[in-house]
C-alpha cells in the first residue's frame, strides 16, 4: 500500500517517476548503471501519508505510555520500562520517519554502528564505575 | 557523455526550464558535475547525512553516559529535583515535537510527489511548532531561574532541605540535596544543547521555506528536505530519550 | 583525448598546459575552490605553518631543559609553552596531516572519482580549520593556556585563570573541521569508486584513511561534548565534573579519552597507508598480504575503541577495569605487527631502491616499531604504573608521531610531490635531509626514553642535575632535528620553480593517481576510468608502459 501514492491530480506517482531523466525522457540510470550498480543501491521509496498518521499515532500513544507508567510504583522496573517505550518509540521514527526501513544495507549498519559504539562508551566507562564500587550500585 | 562542467549551485537552483532548454547536457539542474548520476547524488547526500547524525549521536552520547552515571550515584537526589520540572509541560512539549515530527514527514512526502503548496504548509506548520516548543522551554527556563534551581552561584538548596508547604515531598539531608545541583547542571546542559539544535533547525527551516517559493525542491530535487528532515527527525529523537530521563524519573 | 598517456621517457617531459594550477587565477580562485586538489594545497600550506609554530614551543621547551635550573622562563610559561606545543602539533598538525593534505589529493583519484562527494564540506572544513587555528593563535596573543593539552579537570575548571575557553573553543571548531573531512571520505569511498574499483582493488592508502575517518565521525564528537561541558563549568558554574557539587572529575577523562585514544590511530593510520604506497613502489612488488593490512587498518578502528582508560591508569580507575583495559590494549598490537610484518615481507626479494621517501619509509618502519613495543610496556599494568607521567611516555609517543607519523607524513609529501606540483624535488639534498631527521629525531628522543626510565617526571621545568647530560643531548638533537625539518621547506620550496619536469609517472608507480598527467586536470579524468587491474600490479603496468611507447613511436 506504501508502494505508490497519487499527486494533487490523482495520477498515481511513483518511485518510478522520480528517477532522473534526460530532456529526451530517456533514464538517466540506465546511461551511468555501472556506477549506480553497486550492491549498496535501493530505489528511492516514498512513505505514504497514512504510514506517517500511524506511525504519529503510535507515538503518541508511546508517549501517554510513558507517563501512564511513570505514575504507577513499579519498584526497580520504572526506569526500564521507560527506557524500553522510549526505545520502541525511536525505532519507530528511525524506520518510518527516517525511511531506515526502506534504505540501503549501508545506512542500517552505519545507524547501528552509531549505537554500538555509543554503547561502548557506555559499557566501558561504567565497567570502571561498577567495579569501583562492587555490590553498591 | 556529455563533460560540460555546469554546477548547479545549491545556493541558487536554476530553474528547469532554462537548463531543459540549453539541452547540451544530460542531467537533472541539480546535478552535480561530480556525480555520474543524479541517484548516485542523492545516496551520497543521504549517506553523508546519516555520518553526521552518527556524530550527533556520539556527542549526545556523552551527555547521556553522563546521566546514566550521576543518576546511579545520587538517585535520591535526582528524584526530588526531577519532581520540581513541570511535567505537563514537558507532556505537552514531547506532543508538539512528535508532531513537528509528523509534519516534517509530510513535508518530504509533498517533496516527493512535487506538491508545492502542500509542501509551504508542511514546513511553516513544522516552523511554528518548533517555536511554539521552544516557547514553552523558555517558559520552564525562566520558572527555575525564579526558584535558583539553576547550577552556579546563585543555586540554593532550600526547596530541597525545606519543601515548601503543600509538596509531597519529603527534606532531604543537605549532603543529599546538594547532588540536585548535578541533575540541574545535566538537565540545562542537556535540554540546552537540545534548544541549540532546536534553534539551528529552524533557522534551517525558514531558509527551506523560503527557497521552495522556486519550486526547486518539488521538480525532483527531494535532497535537502529529506536530509534536513533526517535531522529533524533526529532531535526528535533525543527529546523522546530526554523527555522520560528527565521529567519521569519518579513520579508516583 | 585521452589522459592516460604515459611518456617513455621522464627527460622528455613537460608541463601540461592546462591543470588544476593554472586552470584558474587569482586568491578568490583559491580561497572559493571546491576543487579536493586545491584544497589540500590550502591545508598544505596551513599546517605547515601550525607544524613550524608548535616546533617553535618545542624548540622553547629543549632549550629551557638544557641545563636542570629552571633558568630560561618561569614555571607558568614553560608550562604554557608545552600546553601550546600539544594542542597545536596534536589538534592543528597532526590529525589533520595526511588526511586533509595527501588525503584530500589523492583519494578521490585513486578511486577514479572527479572529486570527493561534498565539495563544499570539504572548503568548510578548511575554514573550520583555519577558524580553529585562529582562536588558538588568539588564546596566545591573550596569554596562552598551561592545562597541558589533555585539559585535565579540575585542574581545567578551577585552578587556573588561563585562556581554557578561547583554546576549547579553537578544538570545538577544528574537531569538527576533522569530522567533516572524516565524514567526506567516508561517503566518497563509498559512493564515488570508478566503475571496477572494488573494495579490494583500492591502494591501502584508501584503505587506512577509510578506517581513520571511521573513527574521526564516531570519536571527535565525543571530546567536543567533553570540552563543552568544561566551558560550561567554567563559564556558567555546572558541576558535571566538579567534586564540591558532587561531579566526578575522572568522568571527563572517560570522554577526553574516549576520542583521544582513538585520535592516536587516526593520526597514524594515514601515515600506515603512506608508508604501504611508498614500500610497494619501491620494492616494485605487491604489498604482501594485502588482505591482511588492509582489515588490520579497519582492526585497528575497532579496537582503539576499547582501550582508552589505560591513560588513567594511575587516575583512580577501578582496579578490575584496569585489568580489562590492559589486556585489551595488547589487542592493537596485534593488527600493528601484522602491518609491520607485511612490509618487512614486501621488502623480502623485491627491487629496493632507495629513493628519499623510501628512506623515509625505513625511517617510519624502524622508529614506529620502537614506539609501538614501548607501547606494549606501557600498556601493560605493572610497567605504566612505573612509567606514567615520566619521560618515557614523552619519548613513547614521540616514536609513535613524530618517527612514525611525521616520517610517514615526510615520506608521502615527497612521494607525490611530483604529482602534486609537476615537478621533482632535489634527490641528494632530500636524501641528506632524510638521514639527518633520522639522526636528530633517535639523539633527541631516545635519551628520553632513558631519562624517563630513570625516573624524570614529564612537564617539569626543572630537574635533578644527574640528568643533564641525557638532556643535553636530546636538546643537541632537537637542533638537529630542526635542521632536518627546515631542509624540506627550503628545497621544496625550491624545486617549485626550479625542479626537474616529472612527467606523468616518474616512479613507475602503479596507483590511477599516476597514470595522469602531473599535475592532474581539474575533473582529474577526462574519461571515467574503468579499472580492471588489481592494486599493485606492476605487470599490469609494464604491459600498459610498453603499448602506449609503441603507440608514441
Amino acid at each position: 500500500m506504501s508502494d505508490y501514492t497519487s499527486n494533487r491530480n490523482g495520477e498515481q506517482v511513483t518511485s518510478q517517476n522520480l528517477t532522473p531523466v534526460t530532456a529526451s525522457g530517456q533514464n538517466l540510470n540506465a546511461i551511468d548503471a555501472p556506477n549506480v550498480n553497486n550492491p549498496e543501491h535501493v530505489a528511492h521509496h516514498i512513505v505514504s501519508p497514512v504510514m506517517y498518521l500511524s506511525i504519529f499515532g503510535v507515538l503518541m500513544i508511546g508517549t501517554l505510555a510513558t507517563v501512564g507508567f511513570a505514575y504507577v510504583p513499579l519498584g526497580r522496573l520504572n526506569a526500564p520500562v521507560a527506557i524500553a517505550i522510549a526505545c520502541t518509540k525511536a525505532v519507530f521514527v528511525v524506520l518510518f520517519f527516517m525511511h531506515v526501513k526502506y534504505s540501503s544495507r549501508l545506512v542500517k549498519l552505519t545507524v547501528a554502528s552509531g549505537f554500538f559504539t555509543f554503547l561502548i562508551l557506555v559499557f566501558m566507562s561504567l565497567s570502571d564505575y561498577v567495579s569501583r564500587a562492587w555490590g553498591q550500585w | 557523455m556529455s563533460v560540460s562542467t555546469t554546477i548547479s549551485e545549491l545556493t541558487h537552483p536554476p530553474s528547469p526550464e532554462v537548463e531543459h532548454s540549453t539541452g547540451v547536457h544530460d542531467h537533472p539542474f541539480y546535478q552535480k558535475h561530480h556525480f555520474e548520476t543524479a541517484e548516485q547524488q542523492r545516496e551520497a547526500a543521504s549517506f553523508g547525512m546519516w555520518l553526521f547524525l552518527l556524530t550527533e549521536i556520539m556527542f549526545f552520547g556523552g551527555l547521556f553516559m553522563a546521566y546514566l552515571l550521576y543518576r546511579n550515584w545520587y538517585y535520591d537526589a535526582f528524584v526530588a529535583a526531577s519532581n520540581t520540572i513541570s511535567m505537563p509541560l514537558g507532556l505537552i512539549n514531547t506532543i508538539v515535537l512528535i508532531s513537528s515530527s509528523f509534519t516534517m514527514a509530510m513535508a518530504v512526502w509533498s517533496a516527493e510527489v512535487r506538491n508545492k503548496k502542500f509542501l509551504q504548509i508542511s514546513l511553516l506548520a513544522t516552523v511554528v511548532l518548533g517555536f511554539a516548543f521552544l516557547g514553552i522551554k523558555t517558559g520552564e527556563y525562566s520558572d527555575k531561574f525564579r526558584e535558583h534551581h539553576v547550577p552556579g552561584a546563585a543555586f540554593d538548596i532550600r526547596d530541597f532541605t525545606t519543601p515548601p508547604a503543600g509538596s509531597k515531598e519529603k527534606p532531604l539531608p543537605i549532603d543529599v540535596a546538594e547532588k540536585t545541583q548535578i541533575f540541574f547542571s545535566l538537565y540545562f546542559a542537556m535540554t540546552g544543547v537540545h534548544a541549540v539544535h532546536m534553534i539551528i533547525g529552524i533557522a534551517i527551516l525558514i531558509v527551506l521555506l523560503w527557497k521552495s517559493n522556486s519550486g526547486a525542491y518539488t521538480s525532483g530535487y527531494v535532497q535537502p528536505i529529506e536530509n534536513f528532515g533526517l535531522y529533524w527527525h533526529f532531535v526528535d529523537i533525543v527529546w523522546i530519550f530526554l523527555f522520560p530521563l528527565l521529567y519521569l524519573i519518579n513520579r508516583h | 583525448m585521452s589522459t592516460i598517456v604515459s611518456l617513455p621517457d621522464q627527460s622528455t617531459a613537460t608541463l601540461p598546459k592546462r591543470n588544476y594550477l593554472n586552470n584558474e587565477h587569482g586568491l578568490m580562485s583559491w580561497l572559493l575552490t571546491g576543487d579536493h586538489k586545491r584544497i589540500a594545497m590550502l591545508y598544505l600550506v596551513s599546517i605547515t605553518f601550525f607544524f613550524f609554530l608548535g616546533g617553535f614551543f618545542a624548540g622553547m621547551i629543549r632549550l629551557e631543559l638544557l641545563t636542570p635550573a629552571g633558568d630560561l622562563m618561569a614555571a607558568d610559561t614553560y608550562n604554557k609553552m608545552f600546553t601550546m606545543h600539544g594542542i597545536v602539533m596534536i589538534f592543528l598538525f597532526l590529525v589533520p596531516s595526511v588526511p586533509a593534505t595527501l588525503g584530500n589529493f589523492l583519494i578521490p583519484i585513486m578511486i577514479g572519482a572527479k572529486d570527493l562527494a561534498f565539495p563544499k564540506i570539504n572548503l568548510l572544513s578548511w575554514y573550520l580549520y583555519m577558524i580553529g587555528g585562529t582562536f588558538v593563535l588568539a588564546s596566545l596573543v591573550l596569554g596562552g593556556v598551561d592545562t597541558g593539552w589533555t585539559f585535565t579537570t579540575p585542574l581545567s575548571t578551577h585552578y587556573l585563570n588561563t585562556h581554557v575557553i578561547t583554546t576549547a573553543t579553537a578544538i570545538f571548531i577544528a574537531g569538527f573541521s576533522s569530522i567533516f573531512t572524516g565524514l567526506n571520505f567516508i561517503v566518497t569511498v563509498h559512493r564515488m569508486r570508478a566503475p571496477g574499483m572494488t573494495w579490494f582493488k583500492m591502494p591501502l592508502f584508501v584503505w587506512s584513511n577509510y578506517a581513520a575517518a571511521i573513527m574521526m565521525v564516531l570519536g571527535t564528537p565525543v571530546l567536543a561534548i567533553a570540552i563543552t561541558l568544561v566551558a560550561l563549568e567554567r563559564l556558567v558554574g555546572i558541576g558535571v565534573f566538579d567534586p564540591a557539587k558532587g561531579g566526578d572529575p575522572l568522568l571527563f577523562q572517560h570522554l577526553f579519552w574516549f576520542y583521544s585514544h582513538p585520535a592516536v590511530y587516526i593520526m597514524i593510520l594515514p601515515g600506515f597507508g603512506v608508508i604501504s604506497e611508498v614500500i610497494s613502489t619501491f620494492s616494485r612488488k605487491r604489498v604482501f598480504g594485502y588482505t591482511a593490512v588492509a582489515f588490520s587498518s579497519v582492526a585497528i578502528a575497532l579496537f582503539g575503541f576499547f582501550v582508552w582508560a589505560h591513560h588513567m591508569f594511575i587516575m583512580g580507575v577501578s582496579n578490575y577495569s584496569v585489568l580489562v583495559f590492559s589486556l585489551l590494549t595488547m589487542l592493537v598490537a596485534v593488527p600493528s605487527a601484522i602491518k609491520i610484518f607485511n612490509w618487512s615481507f614486501t621488502l623480502q626479494k623485491g627491487s629496493v631502491t632507495f629513493e628519499t621517501p623510501m628512506l623515509y619509509a625505513f625511517g617510519f618502519i624502524g622508529l614506529f616499531t620502537i614506539g609501538g613495543l614501548t607501547g606494549v610496556f606501557l600498556g601493560s599494568l605493572g610497567m605504566d604504573i612505573h612509567l606514567t607521567e615520566t619521560y618515557f611516555i614523552v619519548a613513547h609517543f614521540h616514536f609513535v608521531m613524530v618517527g612514525g607519523m611525521l616520517m610517514a607524513f615526510l615520506a608521502g609529501v615527497h612521494f607525490w610531490w611530483p604529482k602534486m606540483t609537476g615537478r621533482m624535488y632535489p634527490e641528494s639534498v632530500s636524501k641528506l635531509a632524510a638521514i639527518i631527521t633520522f639522526i636528530g629525531f633517535i639523539l633527541t628522543f631516545f635519551p628520553q626514553f632513558v631519562v624517563g626510565y630513570l625516573g624524570m617526571p614529564r612537564r617539569y621545568h626543572a630537574y635533578p642535575a644527574e640528568f643533564q647530560v641525557l638532556n643535553v643531548l636530546s636538546t643537541a638533537g632537537a637542533t638537529v632535528l630542526g635542521v632536518g625539518y627546515l631542509l624540506p621547506l627550503l628545497y621544496l620550496g625550491w624545486s617549485l620553480k626550479y625542479g626537474a619536469i616529472a612527467g606523468n609517472n616518474p616512479w613507475q608507480a602503479t596507483g590511477l593517481e599516476w597514470q595522469i598527467q602531473s599535475p592532474p586536470l581539474t575533473e582529474n579524468f577526462l574519461v571515467t576510468p574503468i579499472v580492471e587491474q588489481e592494486a599493485y600490479d606492476y605487470e599490469w603496468l609494464a604491459r600498459k608502459t610498453a603499448r602506449e611507447a609503441q603507440h608514441v613511436a
